[in-house]
């Protein structure tokens, strides 16, 4: 199925310019401990029959924010295969995030996905024409709207209260540091 | 080891020493014309917040936490220095350049300053000095102005990456502080999301200096 999705390339990229690590460090910094990771696997147990309805939700968001919509488009107009291109691997990112371990081959693709919302890759992966950019404020601040609403897809399987609020807290701690290494393209030299 | 228990005597001395005073705290210049204009304009903040989904109820469950957490910023503040001290990839920022020992000075009147930003966050008075003011504790974490308030002969910089990362530890420490006073847990809930959003939104402003030109 992965090697389905057009122009997902995970284990197959070039290095991260962040350290192993800093990466260790950057997790204790968001509080990331090994429970976090336990509590991942199992919302990845219960999001993976739902990946369509979040991105349904998701894009919905996207879709009502003319200013966002604005990414995926030129000169106003929405690329559809672009955004339909991206969605297939913005699902597989879910599962990602919740299933990998965050290794040198995810701190890689970080990296990669990093490039591909910055000038230096947005658009090739999918051979399309829109804005050459992805604006930095709007990557960290999407840190909570796609928080925000995967509580309600997380509390669908049955789990208790507890359980739902530790998946969540875990799937926030997950999305921060994930995005966090998304902007490493954006900053100036030794900055990061 | 030695450099953490140094820091927790350093702590503990500004914790007693420090008293809430409505006197401005030395290098505190909001709304004056020490601050220079932000370069992110208000309609761009509006964007901005709307992304975050940020509106006029999170508007009012802030302010409701004014209240709440208005006598409580000392305490607050032990928990925040606490972590600080027990991260040493933290403590580092506020560390000598030279020797690399903490700045004790630095590290009580950042505190001073702090704590007016906690009660500065629950007022969410969003204005053109707000919006200058963030521009301006940007330029302090960053190299064109990090140290100059305090006279301080600290490292240049606060690397970016650690700025969001701390909306984490700001976010979840803060929320039993929330919850003293007896507000319900629906209304505990709702104030540590506005404030999540708040901090998220703040350490996006704070990233400004940072940004390669044009990427903002």
């Amino acid at each position: 199925m992965t090697e389905q999705i057009k122009g997902y390339s995970y284990g197959q990229v070039g290095q991260s310019p962040v350290s192993i690590a800093d990466l260790e460090l950057l997790k204790k910094t968001v509080l990331f401990t090994e429970d976090d990771e336990k509590n991942l696997r199992l919302a990845g147990e219960v999001l993976k029959d739902q990946t369509n309805e979040v991105l349904d939700l998701w894009y919905g968001f996207v879709g009502g924010n003319e200013h966002l919509v604005h990414y995926f488009a030129k000169d106003g107009q929405p690329n559809m295969d672009y955004l339909t291109a991206v969605r297939a691997r913005f699902g597989q990112w879910i599962m990602d995030l919740c299933n990998k371990p965050y290794d040198q081959d995810w701190l890689n693709y970080q990296q990669e996905i990093a490039l591909r919302h910055h000038s230096l890759k947005k658009n090739k992966t999918d051979n399309v024409d829109t804005v050459p950019i992805i604006h930095y404020r709007y990557l960290v601040a999407f840190i909570f709207p796609i928080t925000a609403t995967i509580k309600g897809f997380l509390s669908k399987k049955g789990h208790d209260t507890e359980t739902v609020e530790a998946m969540h807290a875990a799937w926030f701690k997950a999305v921060t540091l994930t995005v966090i290494l998304w902007t490493y393209p954006y900053i100036n030299q030794n900055e990061f | 080891m030695k450099k953490i228990l140094s820091l927790a005597f350093i702590i503990c001395f500004t914790a007693n020493s420090y008293s809430q005073t409505t006197k401005a705290p030395a290098g505190y210049t909001y709304g004056t014309n020490k601050v220079s204009k932000s370069p992110f304009s208000f309609d761009d903040l509006k964007l901005l917040q709307q992304s975050l989904l940020f509106g006029d109820d999170d508007i009012k469950y802030l302010k409701m936490s004014h209240d709440i957490l208005k006598d409580q910023t000392n305490d607050i503040l032990d928990v925040w220095y606490g972590f600080v001290a027990s991260t040493p990839q933290l403590v580092y920022f506020f560390g000598n350049k030279t020797t690399g020992k903490p700045e004790g000075e630095y590290l009580a009147k950042v505190r001073e300053r702090f704590a007016m930003w906690i009660l500065q966050t629950a007022e969410a008075n969003y204005n053109q000095d707000w919006l200058n003011y963030q521009y301006e504790i940007g330029l302090r974490h960053y190299s064109t102005k990090k140290n100059k308030t305090d006279k301080v002969n600290s490292v240049p910089i606060i690397y970016y990456r650690y700025i969001p990362a701390l909306t984490i530890p700001v976010t979840t420490t803060l929320k039993p502080f929330l919850a003293k006073k007896g507000a319900s847990a629906e209304d505990v809930d709702k104030m540590y999301n506005a404030w999540l959003k708040s901090v998220l939104m703040q350490s996006i402003l704070w990233g400004q200096p940072y940004m390669k030109k044009g990427e903002f």
